[in-house]
């Protein structure tokens, strides 16, 4: 039953993106036709920006406005990004969009662009730090905010255990690095929210001394191997899925731990790789807990079958959409806000209705 | 001639099993050119490396400049104004002329390399030797020749006094003889100190002022070269050979068929127009000094270096032999002279080497025959009485002699017709010599044919039917061996035309 | 005058052993440190035990054995193959994309993967021996080209071959099958058998006597009539079909695999090809002592989480752990070389 009523959880802040397109929308005399965009995201490998792409495009039909969305090959690509910054700054466009994968490396650019007059508009992890005036707006999830959320729900499903447990309880964390915002966000938001409900529940809540060092620091809670509640965030050295799987499995294999969660599609799939040797994940009797984060056909597959208790979807599909009538908007001179294009707890019962299905990508 | 700059005295100096240099004297003046000769093996090398420092002299004295020296390496004797012009070139190619000169040495100003004072210095330099050379351009861009003048001026601009040439003629041109010979003069006249080593008959005679022959190690005498004739130098040179067994006269039937026929060879420098005829059960010595380009004539023929023309004819039927593995259809094998680099694959056992080139005839189906590979090696180790445990022992661990056999019954294996043997007993005790040249005798018995590679007069005279000799790449003499004495194989091995 | 010493002693009674021999002491050596590994690892990790660490260590083994066992073939020849990590990844996505988005059947997927690594071997092959140019330079650059082109071939998408369960999802029951309620990592079968194949072509067969000769002296393989060219053609085309089969393995194992990715795993395959006694400088090697070093090393990179260590930590021990094997390579030739 409770599983019925947190199935459909959205965060607020949806509200606000839908609030955002119709506001342009309104404005039906002007003519779009001259506007062109240039997009720059942190990659296009991961089916999530497939999906943003989607929504650009769908956006961009619907308003006739032209854009050209490119990305590095991978996420560690940096000087790639750069030059791909450079040479949409070269083509002069009505705005631009950024995922920045290092804003210090495209400081530079940013400054260029706003002396240029470019009004540059974040989307997914943004342009943190980025100079004063260059970036007008952000269209982004908060990251933080769904960590919280995965945490809560894994909490509810871990709570009797650990008011129950005679001994230490563990909470594996699977982090794919220690250096992006938005994974080490999702990390953070999940490992406050679990120790600030486990404390609540009146037990002690450390982090496993072996964690990661930035984890360790940045988060709530100090480094404890004799708490109650022991959380432990492993990261690889480097990000290959062998790396993480040896991670997730070392978690699993630990007799305390009653549950685990990935902080994006990698780290999730990672889980899923160390429990086909293993089939200890799911919510029977005795069982580990799972969470992951994005979609995929694997992670699908993974809540549809009750190996995930469930998993975070953003809103790739809706943050294009709303990237595309931001930076029309900031390229018509009006004024900009950051949006929060929300996100999504998803589960075997909830992912086929429809506002949650147009999240979720294979 | 001024007075004298160098004396050594009783200088001797022995290697494991060798006596390398047996108390020889060397005296030079200030202003003379003194040519150093002898032939390969002669010691004329050791004895300038122990001068210079690389090898340390077992008894003897070295007085220079009036004081008894003994330098423990080069760099010292560069310092006290000894210095050798190598014949292969010490440069960087990569680097400029005047980059190249100060090696070591650079010319600095605080932290940092003065290039434009270094540029200077050796226009400078060049200036004075009268050599025309750009200090600035990249030293690959020069001619040989125009490197070698590098060498010398690098040599001079160390303030020497003594200035030791090592066949420096070998890879020029006329012209630039002429060139080398001109600063070589103004040397001697500012009463510098020059040995001069040279195989080169005519030069000997045109630049150097006393000669020095030494044999086996050993100081033979020193010449006035005004005085003397080419034939008493070559007879100091040559002296007497004892060997046993010598042939007297060819072994090869008068009507035995040419197996081998080669017109008009050429590939590059060191091969330049060679024919020649090989007979069914002959024995060919290839003779001549270091460089002549044998070996090189060896290879091109075997397909191992390419060819820019000539033909070869293999039972009197045209050939084409572009790759090793052309020559070895055809029934030509060939052992190298440096067996470690291209002769055995040493990391394997006797057997696997033994039938490397056969390998076609020990298979099973797509399988290997182990048994029957390992039959054969071990046949060829009892008939070459190869020393070795078995014939599963990796090669590396034999000695130099018996990995010789290991190539040897490679091409047995192999059955081979014409087999080049590019100096046989290389580095093998005198024992293993023996028991290869009745090998070889058995060989030629069989109806096979050889081509034997030699630097050893003694080993020419004593297995030849006939004899070849190279200059500088090309055929300058061909003996029979009822006529052939070493002065003229000396003769044909130093004249240049 | 070296002939007095015809016959030198080497060696000692263990060395000497017919035994010890007929195996060789670096693989004895290598068993060792793996069982010495594996003993600290369960001394110091009671999870380390699980009968799921085992399937974990051949999911990391078979891929990577796969690799091995395929640039052992170049470095037999004397030369290397640095684009097998790249190469793995970009066939293995391109044959997965063929089937995940564009509908075709499983087998198609896997005969492209394979045939793109022959064929990369191929030119890697050509490049090397038609162009002269060094292997290490070659393959370097056929690595940038292998990692442009599955990003350009899949539109940078990242691909996930069907999962285990899927109907179609029988590649990665090759090497993981369920027999009643347990999985079985029946890789380790197809590993073996590829190990015994290989062992026999490379002792057995003229291609791979010629391999090794080549590898250890090609200028006197050369002059003994062995068409040197055409054999080190074979060595990089082995590899390439190697690689091919590692992308299977890797996507039967592992989820999702983004292009341009694999990077840096050539270089645990030729470590772990070291590890096991194949010299660097080639002419020597096996790839029985090959699959020994792959052990190690996915022993090492399973197990060292097992123990607290953080990941960094994890890479220094595996740098140092090759630094050790390739010291003992320059030891040998050493001795060759005397």
């Amino acid at each position: 039953m409770k599983r019925k009523l947190m199935s459909v959880m959205l965060c607020a802040t949806m509200v606000a993106s839908m609030l955002g397109s119709v506001a342009v929308k309104a404005d039906e005399e002007v003519d779009y036709s001259g506007i062109t965009l240039e997009i720059v995201s942190k990659g296009l490998q991961h089916q999530y920006w497939q999906a943003v792409l989607q929504g650009v495009n769908s956006k961009a039909e619907e308003l006739g406005v032209t854009v050209n969305f490119v990305g590095p090959d991978s996420e560690s690509d940096i000087q790639q990004q750069v030059t791909q910054l450079q040479s949409a700054l070269d083509s002069n466009p009505s705005a631009i969009g950024l995922a920045a994968l290092d804003t210090s490396s495209v400081e530079d650019l940013l400054t260029q662009a706003a002396e240029a007059g470019i009004p540059v508009i974040g989307f997914d992890s943004g342009v943190p730090d980025a100079p004063e005036g260059s970036v007008y707006a952000t269209c982004a999830t908060d990251n933080y905010a769904a960590g919280e959320l995965a945490a809560e729900m894994v909490y509810e499903a871990i709570q009797e255990t650990v008011v129950n447990a005679e001994s230490s309880v563990r909470i594996g964390v699977v982090a794919q690095d220690a250096t992006s915002e938005s994974v080490v966000n999702r990390g953070l938001g999940f490992i406050d929210k679990i120790g600030e409900l486990a404390e609540a529940d009146g037990k002690t809540v450390g982090l496993a001394s072996n964690s990661n060092e930035k984890y360790i620091t940045d988060s709530a809670f100090e480094a404890d191997d004799d708490a109650d509640v022991i959380i432990e965030v492993l990261v690889p050295a480097s990000v290959t899925s062998e790396l993480s799987a040896t991670d997730a499995g070392t978690l699993m294999d630990k007799e305390d731990t009653i549950a685990i969660y990935g902080s994006n599609e990698h780290s999730a799939n990672a889980m899923i790789t160390a429990n086909e040797n293993r089939g200890v994940l799911g919510t029977g009797e005795g069982q580990i807990i799972a969470a992951g984060f994005d979609s995929g056909a694997s992670i699908k597959a993974a809540v549809a079958d009750g190996t995930f208790l469930g998993a975070i979807t953003q809103a790739p599909v809706a943050m294009g959409e709303t990237l595309v009538e931001l930076m029309v908007a900031a390229a018509l001179g009006e004024e900009v806000e950051d949006v929060d294009t929300g996100c999504q707890w998803y589960t075997a019962e909830n992912m086929d209705d429809e506002e949650i299905a147009q999240n979720l990508y294979d | 001639m001024g007075d004298v700059i160098l004396t050594m005295k009783g200088i001797d100096k022995s290697f494991p099993g060798v006596h390398a240099l047996d108390h020889v004297d060397l005296e030079v003046r200030r202003g003379e050119v003194h040519a150093l000769m002898g032939e390969n093996g002669a010691g004329k090398s050791t004895l300038m490396k122990v001068l210079t420092g690389i090898y340390k002299k077992d008894a003897g004295t070295i007085t220079y400049e009036g004081k008894e020296v003994e330098f423990s390496n080069p760099r010292e004797a560069q310092d006290a104004g000894v210095v050798i012009v190598h014949q292969e070139l010490n440069m960087m190619g990569h680097l400029t002329v005047a980059q190249n000169i100060f090696i070591g040495r650079e010319i600095m100003r605080g932290k940092f390399i003065d290039d434009k004072k270094m540029n200077e210095e050796a226009r400078k330099l060049f200036d004075r030797l009268g050599i025309d050379i750009d200090p600035t351009e990249t030293m690959s861009r020069l001619t040989v020749g125009k490197q070698q003048m590098c060498e010398i001026a690098k040599a001079i601009s160390h303030d020497a006094k003594l200035i030791i040439f090592d066949e420096p003629s070998a890879a020029l041109t006329e012209a630039e003889i002429e060139e080398l010979f001109k600063i070589i003069r103004d040397l001697r006249d500012r009463q510098l100190g020059i040995v001069y080593i040279s195989h080169r008959m005519d030069e000997i005679k045109v630049i150097t002022d006393r000669v020095t022959v030494m044999r086996d190690g050993a100081y033979v005498g020193t010449l006035i070269t005004e005085d003397c004739t080419k034939d008493d130098i070559i007879s100091m040179m040559v002296g007497r050979v004892i060997y046993e067994e010598g042939k007297t006269e060819s072994h090869v039937a008068p009507d035995a068929p040419v197996v081998l026929k080669v017109d008009h060879l050429n590939a590059g420098r060191m091969v330049q127009d060679v024919s020649f005829e090989l007979r069914k059960g002959e024995i060919l010595g290839f003779s001549g000094l270091m460089g002549a380009g044998r070996t090189e004539t060896a290879r091109a023929l075997f397909g191992a270096d390419p060819k820019e023309s000539g033909d070869i004819y293999v039972n009197g039927q045209k050939v084409t032999i572009k790759s090793p593995q052309d020559a070895v259809k055809c029934g030509i094998g060939y052992l190298s002279e440096d067996r470690k680099r291209y002769g055995i694959v040493v990391e394997k056992t006797i057997a696997e080497n033994s039938t490397l080139a056969t390998l076609k005839r020990f298979m099973k189906g797509i399988f290997i025959d182990n048994k029957k590979e390992n039959e054969a090696a071990q046949n060829y180790v009892d008939i070459l009485k190869t020393k070795t445990p078995g014939v599963d022992q990796l090669v590396v661990n034999l000695s130099g002699g018996n990995q010789q056999k290991v190539v040897i019954a490679k091409w047995l294996v192999r059955d081979c017709d014409i087999l080049i043997f590019d100096e046989p007993t290389r580095g093998i005790d005198v024992g293993a010599k023996n028991e290869i040249y009745h090998l070889m005798n058995e060989l030629v018995d069989q109806g096979k044919s050889i081509i034997m590679i030699s630097s050893e007069m003694s080993e020419i005279l004593r297995m030849s039917d006939r004899i070849v000799v190279m200059c500088e790449g090309r055929k300058t003499g061909e003996l029979g061996i009822e006529e052939a004495t070493q002065e003229k194989i000396m003769h044909a091995a130093t004249r240049r035309d | 005058m070296a002939d007095k010493t015809a016959n030198k002693k080497t060696g000692n009674a263990f060395t000497n052993n017919p035994l010890v021999k007929l195996i060789g002491v670096q693989k004895i050596v290598v068993l060792l440190v793996l069982i010495l590994l594996i003993v600290f690892f369960r001394a110091n990790s009671t999870a380390f035990g699980k009968y799921s660490t085992l399937l974990s260590i051949m999911d990391y083994t078979y891929y990577l054995a796969f690799l091995a066992m395929g640039v052992t073939f170049c470095l037999l020849t004397g030369g290397v193959d640095l684009s097998i990590g790249t190469g793995m990844f970009c066939y293995a996505i391109i044959g997965g994309y063929l089937i995940t988005h564009k509908d075709m059947p499983v087998i198609v997927g896997i005969l492209v993967t394979m045939l793109l690594g022959l064929a990369m071997g191929t030119i890697n092959g050509l490049i090397v021996t038609r162009g002269g140019h060094a292997p290490f330079l070659a393959t370097l650059c056929t690595m940038m080209i292998a990692r442009g082109l599955g990003a350009i071939a899949t539109n940078s998408t990242s691909v996930t071959w069907p999962a285990y369960s899927a109907a179609n999802g029988w590649t990665r029951r090759i090497f993981k099958i369920t027999i009643g309620n347990t999985k079985y990592p029946l890789g380790l079968l197809w590993v073996i058998l590829l190990m015994i194949a290989f062992s026999v072509f490379l002792n057995r067969t003229r291609p791979g006597r010629y391999i090794t000769a080549i590898g250890s002296n090609e200028e006197a393989a050369r002059l003994s009539g062995v068409n040197v060219k055409n054999y080190k053609m074979l060595a990089y085309m082995i590899c390439g079909l190697c690689t091919g089969l590692a992308g299977l393995a890797y996507s039967s194992a592992f989820q999702s695999m983004a292009p341009s990715g694999g990077g840096g795993i050539e270089l645990n395959a030729i470590g772990a090809a070291i590890i096991g006694g194949t010299s660097m400088s080639g002419g020597s090697g096996s790839v029985v002592g090959t699959i020994l070093g792959v052990f190690i090393m996915s022993v090492l990179q399973t197990g060292l989480p097992y123990i607290g260590l953080q990941a960094n930590y994890q890479q220094i021990i595996i740098g140092l752990v090759l630094i050790v094997a390739v010291y003992i390579d320059v030891l040998k030739n050493k001795r060759l070389a005397r």
